[in-house]
Order: C-alpha cells, then sequence, then structure tokens
C-alpha cells in the first residue's frame, strides 16, 4: 500500500513540479518534491528502502522527463542509499534532524546530478553547480516544516508504516 | 558473512548505477521515439500537467485581478494627488495671469503718466482687523519715502491716502470709509463742485453731497478729484454718476457715485510720492480754459 501512496504521491510531485513549481522560481531554483520524499522516506525506512524508493521515484521522473533516461533514477538511488544509512544514527523526533538531512541530502544530489550528467554527456558548468547547489538545498529545506509532521506520523503510525501491507 | 553482504551489496549498487548511467548516456537528450513506458508516462502526464496548468492559471488569474485591483487602486490615489498638484499648479498660473495683467494695466498707467506724478508701486498686505475702518496696509513706508497724507490711486482711478506710516509700511484711508471725504467735481463740466464721502460700507458706492441744486450733473458723468483741500491732486478719476437726487431739505443736490476702483479686488496701488509742477500748471489752466468758456 505505502508503495502505491509513495507512487501516488511521487506523480503528484511531478505535476507540481512540471507545472506550479515554475511559478515559484526563486534565485533561479525550484523545488525537487520527488527528492524531498525519497530523503525522509529513506531517513525512516533505512538504506535499502531509500534506494528502492530512490531509484523507482526517479525512474519515474526519468519517464516524465524522457531525456537522459536512468540518470534521475541513479542520483535518487544514491541519495536515498545515502540518508538510509542514517536512518539508526539520527534521532528523528527532533525537528532539527530532518532539517540538517534534508540540507545536506540535497547538496549531495545535486553533487552526484553534476557529475553523472557530465558522465553521460550532458554538460553542466561548474559555475551553474555553485550558483544552483546552495538555494536549491535552502529551498527544499524550508518544505520540511509543512512536510515532516504529516510525513512523521504517517511513517511511525500511518500509511507509510513499514509494515503495512498492500 | 557480513563482509560478502556489503561486497554483494556493493556490487549491486554499481552494476545499478552503471546500468543506469549507461542507459541515460545513450538516451540523451533528443531521441527519434519513446519507449511504450515513456510513451504511456508521456500519456498519463499531458492531461495531468494541462489540468493543474488550467487550475494554476486560474488562480494565478484571480490573484493577478486582486493586484489589479490594488494596483488601480495605488493608481488612482496617485492620479488624485496629481490632479491636486495641477489644480495648485492651475491656480498658482491662473493668479500669476491675473497679476500680470493688473502690472501691466499699472505700468501703462505708469508710463502714461511719467511726467505728471513720481509714482510707488506698493503691494497690500493687509486690511484694518476690524469692523469700522476701511483702511489697507501697504509694504511701503518711510523708507521707501512715503508719508502721510500721500495719496494712493490705481490705474483705476483714486484708492484713498496715507494716515500712518512706518519705516517697512504704510495705513491707507480709503475713499469708501465715511471718514475719507475728498474734494470732487464733475470731470465733463469741471464746475460741478462738491464733496464725496464714503457710507461706511465696501460696495464700491459713495455720496456726493454739498452741490447746489442747480449744479450741472446727470447719470453716467465721471466724477474727478477737485485739488481744493491740497491733499488729492486735482483731476484724479473716482467714479460714475449713478444716481442723482434732491436732499430732503431741497437746497442742495446729492449724487450716487460708484467708484472705478473695486476695492474688494484691490492688490497692487500707487503712491503719488510728488505731483509734477507741469501737472498743477496744466490743471489750473485747464480750469481757467473752462472758467472763460462759460
Amino acid at each position: 500500500m505505502r508503495y502505491v501512496v509513495l507512487a501516488f504521491l511521487g506523480l503528484i510531485g511531478l505535476v507540481l513540479e512540471t507545472t506550479l513549481f515554475n511559478e515559484l522560481i526563486v534565485a533561479g531554483v525550484k523545488p525537487d518534491l520527488i527528492l524531498i520524499i525519497v530523503i525522509l522516506y529513506a531517513l525512516f525506512n533505512g538504506p535499502r528502502q531509500g534506494a528502492f524508493v530512490g531509484l523507482t521515484l526517479g525512474f519515474l521522473e526519468d519517464l516524465f522527463q524522457a531525456k537522459y533516461f536512468g540518470l534521475n533514477a541513479a542520483t535518487k538511488f544514491i541519495t536515498g542509499l545515502l540518508a538510509g544509512f542514517l536512518e539508526k544514527r539520527m534521532y528523528k523526533d527532533n525537528f532539527f534532524v530532518p532539517v540538517l538531512v534534508l540540507f545536506t541530502g540535497s547538496l549531495v544530489h545535486t553533487l552526484l546530478y553534476f557529475l553523472f550528467s557530465n558522465l553521460v554527456g550532458y554538460q553542466i558548468e561548474t559555475e551553474k553547480l555553485w550558483r544552483v547547489i546552495l538555494p536549491f538545498a535552502v529551498y527544499n529545506t524550508c518544505f520540511c516544516p509543512f512536510i515532516y509532521s504529516s510525513f512523521y506520523k504517517s511513517s511511525t503510525k500511518g500509511i507509510l508504516k513499514r509494515n503495512t501491507s498492500v | 558473512m557480513t563482509r560478502y553482504k556489503f561486497f554483494g551489496n556493493l556490487v549491486l549498487i554499481v552494476i545499478v548505477l552503471i546500468l543506469l548511467l549507461t542507459g541515460a548516456r545513450f538516451t540523451g537528450m533528443e531521441r527519434d521515439s519513446f519507449t511504450i513506458l515513456e510513451t504511456g508516462i508521456q500519456a498519463v502526464k499531458a492531461p495531468l500537467a494541462s489540468g493543474a496548468t488550467g487550475v494554476i492559471q486560474k488562480v494565478k488569474d484571480f490573484f493577478g485581478m486582486l493586484k489589479e485591483i490594488d494596483d488601480l487602486r495605488e493608481e488612482n490615489a496617485l492620479l488624485k494627488k496629481r490632479i491636486g498638484e495641477l489644480t495648485q499648479e492651475i491656480d498658482l498660473l491662473r493668479d500669476y495671469g491675473l497679476e500680470n495683467i493688473r502690472l501691466r494695466e499699472l505700468l501703462d498707467f505708469k508710463e502714461a503718466h511719467i511726467n505728471d506724478f513720481e509714482l510707488l508701486t506698493a503691494k497690500v498686505i493687509g486690511r484694518d482687523p476690524s469692523n469700522w475702518y476701511s483702511t489697507i496696509i501697504l509694504n511701503k513706508g518711510t523708507n521707501d519715502g512715503v508719508q502721510k497724507d500721500m495719496t494712493v490711486i490705481t490705474h483705476q482711478g483714486l484708492v484713498g491716502r496715507v494716515i500712518n506710516t512706518s519705516p517697512r509700511a504704510s495705513e491707507v484711508l480709503l475713499i469708501i470709509d465715511q471718514e475719507g471725504a475728498v474734494g470732487a467735481r464733475v470731470w465733463e463740466t469741471r464746475e460741478t463742485l462738491g464733496v464725496v464721502e464714503g457710507r461706511g460700507q465696501d460696495n464700491n458706492l459713495l455720496t456726493m453731497i454739498h452741490m447746489a441744486h442747480d449744479a450741472e450733473i446727470a447719470v453716467g458723468q465721471t466724477i474727478v478729484t477737485s485739488g481744493l483741500a491740497g491733499i488729492f491732486p486735482p483731476g484724479i478719476k473716482i467714479g460714475e454718476v449713478v444716481a442723482v437726487k434732491d436732499e430732503t431739505s431741497g437746497l442742495m443736490k446729492q449724487a450716487e457715485i460708484k467708484t472705478f476702483v473695486d476695492f474688494n479686488r484691490l492688490e497692487e496701488v500707487f503712491i503719488i510720492l510728488e505731483v509734477s509742477d507741469l501737472y498743477q500748471i496744466q490743471q489750473e489752466l485747464e480750469n481757467q480754459k473752462e472758467g472763460l468758456e462759460q
């Protein structure tokens, strides 16, 4: 069931990124809802789940974008994996934990995207990387107060809880 | 065992990565055709994005409209302010225009009488604060050569005489004040002598008294100063006869005179500092000529 919810959330996120978020561009960047979902989900469910959801939602994003198929899947796969490693090491009741993880996760994701895109032949200039990386991380982190509370409830007691089956 | 598991996982991760990146490498930015999966997703994406964009556009329109109302309000306030400023500017320019006309008339008068009088232009800076006297305050005083009993005129006619002076200002008793009596005569006949006095009202009307009952005076004639009392120079226009009647005793005639000067709109005046000998001789000669003719 949670995968269905995640897929639905991913789809909503992608539609919003394609439409609404174009109106909310700040400092040249728009937030990445899929990445926020992947990182927060990984933080509650560990590296294996994080990597899996990152791979799947990244895959969905690639299908949406229909170019460099696999690039988003690869970056979100690794970001989810790395965020998942913090599952047992972080005290998730503290609000600053997800804030810090989202911020760092966004930085790592941007770096990975830069690295992988250059590997697959899509050249991003370093100057653009430095221009985007910090505002992107800050913008994603700004979503934390609105999302984390319901994500926390859902992941501990609700529909995204790990043992909830389809 | 754990180490094997770790390496197994690492190899898996690397393989997945290689597969994904290889896929990305070979799909690139542009392709001739989509895979079935991509085609399916694009088919779902299009209506979703279209619907979302429609909703967003409506929301944007709504907020745009609110913003537009705000902008219009702001613009309206600005325009109102601008109208106020421009109206003030127009009023000011109109004032300047009227002042210009008045000053030009004064200048014409001054030039026309350059040989008759030494004139000093003065501005009316105040009026008597009480309701009892018809006096005005001018911005010229003894520092400018103004002295008591000097005659004050405009290009239209007689205004009054200076009754008080200070270094920078002087007070003028207007002829419409009941204390402001002036020796006068009819300009057309030159002979009809009388005294013009004010009625103590600000209605620009005077009464000419002490005229013989057979005096030749008629409505429409011009009344000028006679110069007999020695204060006002002779020949200065005072006003026009608007009515003639007998006094109650029947021995004397009385006339109602409308002043040429509009005392309600008095802004600039002349003070006659000096009357030229030539003017006085001229007036005397004209009097004698009139006398001889009669």
